[in-house]
């Protein structure tokens, strides 16, 4: 059930439409997503490695597993704790430790879920409560594809090294750097110089007392 | 995230998210670069560009933030909005504004949280030395019972590209919102007892100047030619005049007692106390007799002592009543007598009781206006589903009972003093007792000498 919010005054354009409910239902759809995500991506990276080791986990492995899933946990809770930062650098060690092939194709979709990992918790912060808007939600959803584009591109890039049997090891690091700083390069020039804004001022308003005022609420 | 109301950083300060893609990725990538494993190049790559990418994309400048409250007065039911205008610096992609609800408020969207995105190009076009439009928030507010309550606090807080980057404003002062009774409709068709005014609308007991035809007289000396009934003058052969009555107004005093608050309150939309009851009825009475050209006086007790208004008339003295009725509180004050500003009510004005007559001092304090000889008219606001409210306890009811057979005879007690006591119903509640006391007022009466 909705209502239509009657605003106080006269002449005012503010209407409050759909009081409550829908937002709710907004908030549950968004909060379910946002934490699914959180949750699936660690656990994509975890069967990749399965599926790239091709063999039981050993206990090193099962000991890297069982602290992806508490960090999962936390992170889910808390997604704006170090236990994000935390997650990362487990899963990368859990890679590290349990794929002995460093040109698998299963790196990509794990690097695609840390991807989306870290999108989701960057996202699920910038608010008190998950509630992006719908232009929001298309600019992160944007951004995160062209980020696994080139992402896309360096993982073609390590296989093209590796067809060409050049020696990989030292080159690509250095190659991949000089990339990143060449888009450094560019997102800094399309920034232009930023001139001086006013600090930040509270418009202060005095205090009503028992003053008589906006005697237009009762005309 | 974790809100921190109570301190606002003035500059943009990285987040988790940031140290999360800065120090992930780099440390995955010295790994790679270290181990020679491409794979791991190949994770630690989105990370490192988002984490460029932030950095590249800083904000440099704080936004600039002004709000203002829309309404400081409404109604109950009513809503306003709390409108806040920033303007974004370069580089600024989300703002959001949140405000503290408090109790009997709802804001809106949920959580009085207000989010939305700022466009790039139009973060950028400041940088130009162009003014750009504002982004404007809005948090509803919606007051579901009157009272006086402060909104707030609220803040605002801006992030950067990837939620690298935040600022969080000051936390912004809570703000007065006065909310008055909601607008109960009243009308009365019934005469006002004992007119003694000059100007008005009620008939008086006197003949004089007004419209309502009283008889025909023989012409006096001061008579107004005007009055002159030429037909009957004719006919018995000397001047005839037509008299009126006159019309006065009254001067109604409203006494609330708010010394219980009995039931709960559901606000504008539930269940009523007999606080709101009292309120309501208090400011649907005050519309209707100050719009009908009445003095209105305003009595309160409650945990304040005595909030007196004096008579006044007109609209702003109907906002005037409806700001003192706000500021009400439940309790009562120790040592304090209603009975101590008796004296100085005036004579022969109207007196109307607010009250649900279950303490001892706004019994005392009628029976002693009773006693006075003021016309006095107690209207009960008392719920009438007070014993029912709570099924899952049948002790209640039981006291409840008790206690109303008590207050039944207490109210016996009071009327057996010729005060009438009414239900508050809504409109006419009070017609057909006003129209006795009329009758009343008009029989002749027997004076002690």
């Amino acid at each position: 059930m909705t209502e239509t919010l009657r605003p106080g005054g006269t002449g005012s354009d503010f209407d409050l439409p759909e009081y409550g409910v829908p937002d709710d239902e907004i908030l549950v759809l968004t909060f379910g997503r946002i934490r699914l995500s959180t949750c699936v991506a660690p656990a994509v990276v975890v069967g990749c490695g399965v599926l790239a080791a091709g063999t039981v986990p050993t206990i090193r492995s099962a000991t890297l597993i069982l602290l992806i899933a508490v960090l999962t946990v936390a992170v889910t809770v808390r997604p704006d704790s170090y236990a994000g930062l935390l997650l990362v650098l487990t899963t990368a060690a859990y890679w590290a430790v349990t794929v002995p092939d460093r040109f698998s194709a299963y790196v990509l979709p794990a690097a695609l879920s840390v991807l989306v990992l870290h999108t989701s918790l960057a996202a699920s912060t910038t608010s008190p409560v998950d509630r992006p808007t719908d232009a929001v939600r298309r600019r992160w959803r944007r951004r995160t594809l062209a980020i696994g584009a080139v992402t896309v591109t360096v993982w073609l890039a390590t296989r093209a090294f590796h067809a060409a049997a050049r020696p990989a090891g030292i080159v690509l690091p250095f190659a991949g750097f000089a990339f990143l700083a060449v888009v450094a390069w560019f997102v800094r020039t399309r920034s232009k110089p930023l001139g001086p804004l006013p600090t930040p001022v509270w418009e202060e308003r005095p205090v009503v007392g028992r003053a008589i005022d906006d005697l237009s609420l009762f005309t | 995230m974790t809100v921190d109301l109570e301190r606002g950083h003035q500059h943009w300060v990285p987040t988790t998210s940031h140290a999360r893609a800065a120090v992930g990725g780099i440390v995955v990538a010295i790994v790679a670069a270290v181990t020679g494993r491409p794979d791991l190049l190949v994770m630690a790559t989105p990370l490192l560009l988002i984490a460029v990418w932030s950095a590249m994309t800083r904000p440099d400048a704080t936004p600039l933030v002004r709000e203002r409250l829309a309404h400081r007065r409404i109604r109950e039911g009513e809503a306003t909005h709390w409108t806040f205008d920033i303007y974004p610096s370069p580089g600024t992609e989300e703002v959001v504004a949140w405000a503290v609800a408090p109790p009997s408020t709802q804001l809106w969207p949920y959580g009085g949280v207000s989010a939305v995105g700022v466009s790039t190009q139009a973060a950028r076009s400041r940088s130009g030395g162009t003014s750009i439009d504002p982004v404007r928030l809005r948090i509803g507010v919606r007051s579901v019972r009157w009272g006086r309550r402060e909104v707030g606090p609220a803040a605002v807080m801006a992030s950067s590209a990837w939620n690298a980057f935040q600022w969080q404003s000051p936390r912004c002062a809570p703000r007065l919102l006065v909310t008055v009774p909601g607008s109960t409709p009243y009308g009365s068709l019934a005469p006002s007892p004992r007119p003694r005014g000059l100007v008005g609308l009620h008939r008086s007991a006197r003949r004089g100047e007004g419209t309502e035809f009283a008889t025909i007289r023989p012409f006096q000396t001061g008579d107004r030619l005007r009055r002159i009934h030429w037909p009957v003058s004719l006919r018995v052969g000397t001047l005839q005049v037509t008299a009126t009555w006159a019309e006065q107004d009254t001067h109604v005093v409203l006494v609330v007692d708010g010394i219980n608050d009995i039931g709960e309150s559901g606000g504008i939309d539930g269940v009523a106390s007999s606080l709101d009851v009292s309120a309501r009825a208090a400011g649907a009475l005050a519309e209707h007799y100050l719009l009908g050209g009445d003095r209105v006086e305003l009595r309160v007790v409650d945990v304040h002592g005595l909030t007196r208004l004096p008579a006044g008339g007109g609209r702003q003295h109907l906002i005037r009543v409806l700001d003192v009725l706000s500021g009400m509180r439940p309790g009562s004050r120790f040592g304090f007598d209603p009975r101590a500003g008796n004296a100085r009510l005036p004579a022969g004005g109207l007196i109307l009781v607010l009250s649900p007559l279950v303490s001892t001092q706004a019994l005392e304090q009628t029976m002693s206006l009773a006693r006075s000889g003021f016309t006095t008219l107690v209207v009960d606001t008392l719920p009438s589903d007070v014993a029912q409210r709570d099924p899952g306890n049948p002790f209640v009811e039981i006291a409840w009972r008790i206690r109303l057979l008590e207050r039944e005879r207490e109210m016996r007690r009071v009327q057996e003093l010729g005060v009438p006591i009414v239900r508050w119903v809504g409109p006419g509640s009070l017609d057909e007792v006003l129209r006795g006391l009329s009758r009343r007022a008009a029989a002749p009466r027997m004076g002690h000498r």
